[in-house]
C-alpha cells in the first residue's frame, strides 16, 4: 500500500448558497472538479473561498444547494466522516503533540494498529522530507517545516480529496516558491484530487490545471491558466489577472467610437456584439512613445496619457497613466535608468491586434474556445 | 542592555519593591517566631523555644477531624466548581453568542458581593433545605471558586486557535475525541489553576463556614475562630505556620508549572 493508493475522488456543487447572520456570503455556486484534478479558487478578500471549502469539507453547512463527492451526497455527513484532507494557512499542528503524534493522529482516529500507525508516519513524513524529525514539537520547526507537516497529516490517511487553504501565506517569497514545486510534485505523484484557495494570481496560474475566479460570492470565471489569463471573460477577471490599461467605448458595426471622444478606430476582423464594451491590453502589450498627434486609422492606437506614478520593478518601471478619457491603467515599459516624472506627458501606443474586447460592466460575453 | 546598567535596574528595583514585600508580608512572618515561643499565651517577642504547640496540634483529634472536614469540603467544592466552571468557561472563551457579556457579568457576581451577604442568604436558603453540614458548605464554596475557575478556563480556551478543532474534525475525530484529544490538553494549565484558586477559596473561607457549620461538623478556620475567640492558644501560632508552609508550596508549584514555555 503506498500513500494515496485510494481513487481520487470528483468534487460537484451545485446551487450552493449559505449567509452568515443574513448576509449572503455564496450566491448559488455550480462548480465541478474532476477526479485527479488540481483547481485553483482564486478571489479577493472577503469573496467566499475559505467559505466554499468550508462547506465542502463540512465545517459549514450550505443554505440551500447540493455538494456531492465521489457522486455521493454529502448532506449531513460530519466532516469526520467525509475523508478529506484539510490544510489551512496557520498549520493548525496540535501544539502538545510531537511531529509523529500530529502525524499519527488520524491513524489513531482510524484505530490503526501501532506499529503499521508508525510505519505509515514514517513514509508520510519522508514523502514531505521531513525523515528524522519525528520528535520535535511544532514550536521547534520553522513555518515551511510546520506546514509540510500539516501536509503530511492530512495525507497520511489517504484522503480522496485535497483542501488547501492559502497554505503558503504565511511564508516568505522564496519559499512559497520552492514549496509550489513540491505541492505540484506531490499532486502529480499521489494524483488525488486538489483544491488550492490562494488570492495569489501567479501562485493560481503557475499550479493549477483550471483556475476559479471568484468575486463576492459569484464564480466569475472557470479556466485554464491560459484561458484566465489571456481570454478573461469580464473586466474583473482581467483586472485581477494583472495590470492592464483598458478604454471603454461603444461598438457599432465595424467601428468602436471611444468614450469621451478619445478617437475611434475600426474593428480590425475582431469580432465584438454592438453596443457598450471595453477593450483592454496586459501592461506589457502596451508600448509608450513621446507624444505626437493622434493617429486614428492605423492597427496601432496612439493616445496622450499622463504619468500619475511610477513604481521600479527591476528589469522594468510600472507606469500609472490617466488617459484623456479619465480611464486609469497600468503599463510597462523598459527601465531606461530615469523615470519619467509624476504629470508628464506621454503617448501609449496601443496594438489593436493584442486586445481583449469585454463586455462593460456586470454582463459578460461567452467565452470562444 | 549592558550588564552594569541591568544591575543598577534591578538594584533600584528591589529598592522600590523591598518595603512593600515587607509590609505586608511582616505582619504574617510575625507568626512563625510566636509558634515556637515558650509563653502558654501568644505574645511578641517570643521567649525561648519549644515544639510543643506542634505537638500538641498534630496530636488533637479535634484539629486534625476540622483538617479532615477542611480538606473534605474544599475536594468537593472544587470538583462541583470545576464541573460547573470548565463548559462555561469554555462556552464563554470559545463561542461567540449574544448575551455573552450578561452571562460573563452573572458568573463573577459571587466575587463582588460582599460575603457576609452571600453568607446571610445561603444560611437563610441552606437551613430551609436542609443543605447543612459537608454538602452545605461544599455547595456554598462551589458557589464563590466558579468565578476562579470560569476565568482560568476561559483564558485558557481564548488562547486556544478554533482551527485546530475544525482540524481534528477533518482528521477523523468525533466531537468527543476532538474535546478529550485537543481541547482538554490546550486549556489543562488553565483548569488546573482554576482548581488550585477553588480549593485554597474553600479551605481558608470563614464568614460562610461560620453560618452553614455546627458544633459536630467544623472546617479549620471555624475551629481556629473559635480557639481565637476562646483563648490565646500558641497551637492557632503553630497551625498557621504550617498552613503558611503549605500555601507557599503549593503557590510555587503553581508558578513553576505555568513558567514554562508553551
Ligand atoms: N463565521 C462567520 N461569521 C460571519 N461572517 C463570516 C464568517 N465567516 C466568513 N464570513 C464572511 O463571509 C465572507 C466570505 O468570507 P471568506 O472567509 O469565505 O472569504 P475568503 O474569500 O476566504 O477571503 P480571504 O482571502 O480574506 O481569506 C466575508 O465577508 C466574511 O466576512
Ligand atoms: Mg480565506
Amino acid at each position: 500500500m503506498t500513500l494515496g493508493s485510494t481513487s481520487p475522488a470528483g468534487i460537484h456543487l451545485q446551487g450552493v448558497r449559505k449567509s452568515y447572520r443574513g448576509q449572503p456570503v455564496l450566491h448559488g455556486l455550480d462548480l465541478t472538479v474532476a477526479a485527479g484534478e488540481f483547481v485553483s479558487m482564486l478571489g479577493p478578500s472577503g469573496s467566499g473561498k475559505t467559505t466554499t471549502l468550508k462547506v465542502i469539507a463540512g465545517f459549514e453547512q450550505a443554505d440551500a444547494g447540493t455538494v456531492t463527492l465521489d457522486g455521493r451526497d454529502m448532506d449531513g455527513i460530519p466532516p469526520e466522516r467525509r475523508n478529506i484532507g484539510v490544510v489551512f494557512q496557520n498549520y493548525s499542528l496540535f501544539p502538545h503533540m510531537s511531529v509523529a503524534a500530529n502525524v499519527g493522529f488520524p491513524l489513531r482516529m482510524r484505530k490503526v494498529g501501532k506499529q503499521q500507525r508508525q510505519e505509515q508516519i514514517r513514509r508520510a513524513l519522508s514523502l514531505v522530507e521531513l525523515g528524522g524529525y519525528e520528535d520535535r514539537m511544532p514550536r521547534e520547526l520553522s513555518g515551511g517545516q510546520q506546514q509540510r507537516v500539516a501536509i503530511a497529516r492530512a495525507l497520511v490517511f489517504e484522503p480522496q480529496v485535497l483542501l488547501m487553504d492559502e497554505p503558503l501565506g504565511a511564508l516568505d517569497r522564496r519559499l512559497r516558491a520552492v514549496m509550489q514545486l513540491e505541492i505540484k510534485e506531490l499532486h502529480e505523484r499521489l494524483g488525488l484530487t486538489v483544491v488550492y484557495v490562494t488570492h495569489d494570481q501567479e501562485e493560481a496560474l503557475a499550479m493549477s490545471d483550471r483556475i476559479v475566479v471568484f468575486n463576492a460570492g459569484r464564480i466569475e470565471q472557470v479556466g485554464t491558466p491560459r484561458e484566465i489569463f489571456r481570454n478573461p471573460a469580464t473586466v474583473f477577471v482581467a483586472d485581477f489577472m494583472g495590470d492592464s490599461l483598458s478604454l471603454s467605448g461603444n461598438v457599432t458595426a465595424n467601428q468602436v467610437q471611444l468614450a469621451g471622444g478619445a478617437g475611434e478606430f475600426a474593428l480590425h476582423g475582431m469580432v465584438v456584439p454592438e453596443g457598450a464594451a471595453r477593450f483592454l491590453w496586459r501592461s506589457d502589450a502596451v508600448r509608450v512613445a513621446e507624444p505626437a498627434v493622434l493617429d486614428q486609422n492605423g492597427p496601432t492606437l496612439r493616445l496622450p496619457a499622463t504619468v500619475i506614478t511610477s513604481a521600479y520593478g527591476g528589469d522594468a518601471l510600472r507606469l500609472r497613466v490617466r488617459l484623456a478619457s479619465g480611464d486609469v491603467g497600468i503599463v510597462t515599459v523598459r527601465d531606461s535608468g530615469q523615470a519619467p516624472p509624476a504629470g508628464s506627458a506621454i503617448s501609449v501606443l496601443l496594438d489593436l491586434s493584442t486586445a481583449v474586447a469585454l463586455p462593460d460592466g456586470a454582463d459578460r460575453y461567452e467565452v470562444a474556445s | 542592555m549592558s550588564g552594569r546598567r541591568r544591575w543598577l535596574s534591578r538594584l533600584l528595583w528591589a529598592v522600590l519593591v523591598a518595603p512593600v514585600v515587607v509590609c505586608l508580608l511582616a505582619p504574617s512572618l510575625v507568626i512563625i517566631p510566636m509558634s515556637f515561643s515558650r509563653s502558654p499565651v501568644l505574645s511578641f517577642p517570643p521567649s525561648g523555644f519549644t515544639l510543643d504547640w506542634y505537638q500538641r496540634l498534630f496530636t488533637s483529634s479535634e484539629w486534625i477531624a476540622s483538617a479532615r472536614n477542611s480538606a473534605t469540603v474544599a475536594f468537593a467544592a472544587t470538583v462541583l466548581s470545576l464541573l460547573l466552571g470548565v463548559p462555561a468557561g469554555l462556552a464563554l472563551g470559545l463561542r461567540d453568542w449574544r448575551s455573552k457579556r450578561l452571562m460573563m457579568a452573572f458568573v463573577i457576581t459571587p466575587m463582588v458581593i460582599p460575603t457576609v451577604v452571600l453568607a446571610i442568604g445561603m444560611y437563610a436558603v441552606y437551613a430551609r433545605l436542609g443543605l447543612v453540614g459537608m454538602w452545605g458548605l461544599a455547595a456554598a464554596h462551589a458557589v464563590i471558586a466558579v468565578p476562579f475557575v470560569v476565568i482560568t478556563t476561559m483564558a485558557a480556551a481564548r488562547q486556544l486557535d478554533p482551527t485546530l478543532l475544525l482540524a481534528a474534525r477533518s482528521l477523523g475525530a468525533l466531537p468527543w475525541q476532538v474535546f478529550l484529544n485537543v481541547t482538554l490538553p490546550s486549556i489543562a494549565r488553565g483548569v488546573l489553576s482554576g482548581a488550585v484558586f477553588a480549593f485554597v477559596t474553600s479551605w481558608d473561607e470563614v464568614v460562610i463556614a461560620l453560618f452553614l457549620t455546627d458544633p459536630t461538623f467544623k472546617t479549620l478556620p471555624v475551629q481556629m475562630w473559635n480557639q481565637l475567640s476562646q483563648g490565646v492558644d500558641p497551637t492557632v501560632a503553630a497551625l498557621a505556620t504550617t498552613l503558611l508552609g503549605l500555601t507557599t508550596l503549593l503557590m510555587v508549584s503553581v508558578l513553576a508549572t505555568s513558567r514554562r514555555p508553551r
